[in-house]
């Protein structure tokens, strides 16, 4: 029973350091939060809705459209108006950044209404036995997705040339500019990832949850927890925080009370906020903020 | 250019005639409009009067906060609880919503004193998203999903029918709120809040204590959205959790942003105009997000002063409107 | 007597030495320059006075109190006002509201009687900002009291931040570079102004400054620093001859 909360736990926490994987790209790349990733994701998950369910298309196919339609979306946004925002005061990106989510969230209401959906799950059939432990298959995947990103991310960022230039641009853009990095292709393509992330997060969370225009906002929240505790720029941090938050909430919520959770993820953000607000992981932010 | 004393009289008694005439127009309006839109004006006070509280905390003292709107639930709920489970009246749920929301206002603010800027809106935001589960849990005293409806407002023991009286007795309020506020914004606790706001330094050199003034901005925002929250309650008659989420609090900085930070007049427009959109564009539900979103972005990228700064700037390009500022 | 004795004084900053061993006295009524090439570490004495950092070592008093065990925001109570380098005005306020806030800690005035205007506090903000005008007229720019401060021209924002730490009636006044980017009049307007002021109120003044020729006009006594240390201390006119100063600049150019 316990080893089963356990697992419940690391699903969700995937799920939330995915949700939380896009904002730390973008933050460490740039030093701001985009408030409207929530928003981007329910955008993809919307448009996932209409090609799964609306036109029958199988998942795979839904990958492929979704994927380049996600990242010339986020691309859009980056070049249009976020590129404006780079040397405003952090109250002006904060509204900015809300004020694109709020024109996405009224775009998705205007297009595909305000009733509630819901998705098939990717993978279906009778779950793994291993044990007393049952392991659903879609949760399985949502492991092994958020694991070979992980991994892939680390070989990115580590090993790859381009890695490297963005680590360089985030330490010190003003350095790597001089030695010729186009420190503004550096801040599109962390978007561009950000906007890949957010398509695959949506299509793992929209069929464990419903749909509309405010089903992501937990799931949001639960990602800014996996954030500040992993710590704002660390990718390892985030998917840490994530999972240390699936579980720990997870085995409150069977152990104790369900009704506590969200109090619990609140006082734990503001305790790691207050003590340590560069979490686990990240590193203490150089810029006033 | 020398004004002669005559041509000072005639605009001294213009400007009193101007502010006269609008102070009629507010009073007489109810009576000549129908009740749906008495109540949308009560409603819009309601809001303006939540907005100048989010004012104090993000435009005078700088503090960001995306969770302003729980306050105004807290408020709405205690109100709530007090009348429907133990029959207090008005004059004691209006006191203790703003008892209880300064409370939480202060353990908030406590915290929340060394965080700045990002980590702020985080914590804030974190704080938008706890309150209304926590009401949405609680549910043996708030009535989990269902709420809690209240009774009409009772004036010596009279039930109003009519949202006119309503509308007086929110009028009365926001211009004591309105007048509360202009006092303490040309005080020492007004020029303290902008000061930590625009150079901490500065400010700690000349004495201020930034933790008591960064406290005392939140505890003053979260007393006024109290007060929003009381009137609310009875105004709408019902209070249920998600009725005060994250989103309500975004409308509310939608709102300083729009009609001007640090600006009490751009708080009442920016409060009406959160009320009156939604109102007039019912058919189309998606259309204020839309327009919230867009104009955020364009204050931003080209208005930093929001609509007041545009505003001052018409009224000084034609004076003939300068009425008695 | 308000007396600033700093003793012994020393910090350092991630391994590197700032400070070192400082000993120096402000008395009652005198002018002190404080000379020294850049990173000689004198605005960093300054910040440890009014403590904006914590020293590694020292002791500082002032009037017999040890200001080590103030806060930032309780100096200026103790009679020591400062202007900054920077010239840290609050932009969102106009002058005279900027020159009040200097005021703060000693305008008496309650909040809820701000809030709802008893007499009182209205009282007082009255006669405070009776006083704020009056000094602006003192200095001569009482006609910009109600400007914003950003609009306002590079000097008159200086004065304006000199207005605010004096409104406070500080015995000891701490000036960091006050004519960086002056113009040679507006220099001379400066030295004219603090001297007026000064023979009004009678404080003291611990001057940081590079244009040595307004240190001279200005001070008594300079103290020179380089690299954390004191090198050469005595009246004006023995410190210009100084073959330790001189090289000192000299190495810095």
């Amino acid at each position: 029973m316990l080893l089963q909360v356990i697992f419940s736990g690391i699903v969700v926490g995937c799920l939330y350091a995915l949700a939380g994987m896009g904002l730390v790209i973008i933050f460490k790349v740039s030093e701001i939060v985009n408030f409207s990733q929530g928003d981007m994701t329910t955008m993809v998950m919307f448009v996932a809705s209409t090609l799964l369910v609306g036109l029958g298309f199988h998942y795979a196919w839904v990958l492929l459209i979704l994927v380049p339609f996600a990242m010339s979306f986020a691309l859009i946004l980056e070049r249009g108006i976020v590129r404006h925002l780079y040397r405003k005061p952090a109250l002006d990106i904060i509204i900015a950044t809300l004020g694109i989510g709020l024109v996405i969230n009224g775009i998705c209401g205007w297009v595909w209404g305000y009733n509630i959906r819901s998705l098939p799950t990717i993978v279906s059939g009778s779950a793994i036995e291993f044990g007393n432990l049952y392991f659903a298959k879609n949760d399985l995947l949502i492991v092994a997705i958020a694991a070979f990103l992980m991994i892939g991310f680390f070989l990115f960022f580590e090993k790859s040339h381009f890695g490297m230039i963005m680590r360089a641009t985030c330490i010190n853009p003003e350095s790597a500019r001089l030695m010729g990095v186009n420190v503004g292709i550096v801040y599109s393509i962390s978007w561009g990832i950000a906007g890949l992330l957010s398509a695959i997060a949506g299509i793992l969370i929209s069929p464990i949850t419903y749909l509309d225009v405010h089903s992501i906002d937990s799931f949001m929240i639960k990602a800014f927890a996996a954030l500040v505790l992993g710590g704002f720029t660390s990718l390892f941090g985030v998917v840490v925080g994530g999972l240390v938050l699936g579980v720990s909430s997870n085995l409150l919520a069977a152990y104790i009370s369900t009704e506590l959770k969200s109090t619990y993820i609140f006082l734990l953000m503001l305790v790691i906020l207050v003590i340590r607000p560069s979490g686990l992981f990240g590193e203490i932010s150089r810029k006033r903020v | 250019m020398k004004e002669t004393l005559l041509q000072k009289t005639l605009e001294k008694k213009s400007s009193s005639l101007i502010w006269a005439l609008f102070f009629a127009f507010f009073i007489v309006l109810p009576n000549v409009v129908s009740d749906f839109w008495t109540y949308a004006l009560c409603l819009a006070g309601i809001y303006s009067i939540g907005t100048l509280g989010l004012n104090i905390l993000t435009g005078y003292t700088g503090q960001v906060s995306l969770g302003h709107a729980s306050f105004v639930g807290i408020g709405a709920y205690t109100t709530a609880i007090l009348s429907h489970k133990f029959g207090f009246s008005f004059w004691l749920t209006m006191p203790s919503a703003i008892l209880v929301t300064s409370l939480v206002g202060f353990m908030l603010g406590l915290p929340c004193l060394r965080l700045k800027g990002l980590y702020l809106a985080v914590a804030t935001l974190a704080f938008a998203w706890a309150i209304p589960e926590i009401i949405l849990k609680w549910s043996s005293l708030t009535g989990g999903y269902s709420g809690i409806s209240i009774e009409a407002l009772r004036i010596l023991g009279i039930p109003l029918e009519s949202h006119i009286w309503f509308y007086y007795i929110t009028l009365f309020i926001l211009c004591l709120v309105i007048w509360a506020t202009y006092n303490i914004v040309n005080s020492k606790f007004g020029r303290a809040f902008i000061a930590l706001r625009d150079s901490e330094e500065g400010a700690k050199a000349m004495g201020i204590n930034l933790s008591i003034y960064k406290t005392l901005a939140f505890v003053l925002s979260s007393a006024f959205a109290g007060i929003a929250g009381n009137l609310y309650a009875y105004l709408v008659g019902t209070v249920t959790p998600y009725d005060f989420g994250f989103w309500f609090s975004i409308y509310f900085l939608v709102a300083i942003i729009i009609g001007g930070m640090g600006s009490i007049p751009g708080s009442i427009l920016g409060g009406a105009f959160i009320t009156f959109l939604p109102l007039l564009s019912s058919a189309l539900r998606n259309l204020p997000n839309i327009i919230y979103g867009a104009m955020l972005i364009l204050v931003v990228l080209l208005l930093p002063g929001g609509l007041m700064s545009f505003v001052k700037l018409m009224i000084r390009k034609f004076p003939a409107t300068k009425a008695g500022s | 007597m308000a007396q600033l004795d700093v003793k012994n004084l020393s910090i350092s900053f991630e391994g590197l030495t700032a400070v070192n061993n400082l000993t120096f006295s402000v008395e009652p009524e005198s002018i002190i320059g404080l000379i020294g090439p850049n990173g000689a570490g004198k605005t960093t004495v300054l910040n440890c006075i009014t403590r904006f950092y914590e020293p590694d070592q020292g002791e500082i008093e002032f009037a017999n109190v040890n200001v080590l065990a103030l806060r930032t925001n309780q100096i200026i109570g103790l009679g020591i006002a400062r202007t900054f380098q920077n010239m840290e005005l609050f932009s969102g306020l106009n002058a005279i509201d900027n020159i009040l806030v200097g005021k703060h800690m000693f305008l008496k005035a309650g909040f809820f009687g701000s809030a709802l205007k008893f007499s009182g506090a209205s009282k007082a903000e009255e006669e405070s900002k009776k006083e704020a005008y009056e000094m602006m007229a003192f200095l001569g720019i009482a006609q910009w009291a109600h400007h914003n401060v950003g609009d306002l021209p590079f000097g008159i924002r200086k004065m304006i931040e000199i207005a605010r730490a004096l409104i406070s009636k500080p015995k000891l006044l701490l000036l960091d570079e006050p004519t960086a980017g002056m113009m040679p009049h507006e220099k001379a307007v400066l030295h004219e102004q603090i001297k007026r002021l000064r023979g009004e109120m009678g404080f003291s003044i611990l001057l940081i400054e590079h244009d040595i020729s307004f240190v001279t006009k200005m001070c008594q006594q300079v103290l020179v620093m380089n690299f954390g240390e004191e090198i050469a201390l005595g009246p004006p006119h023995e410190i210009v001859n100084h073959p330790e100063v001189i090289s000192a600049y000299i190495g810095e150019e």
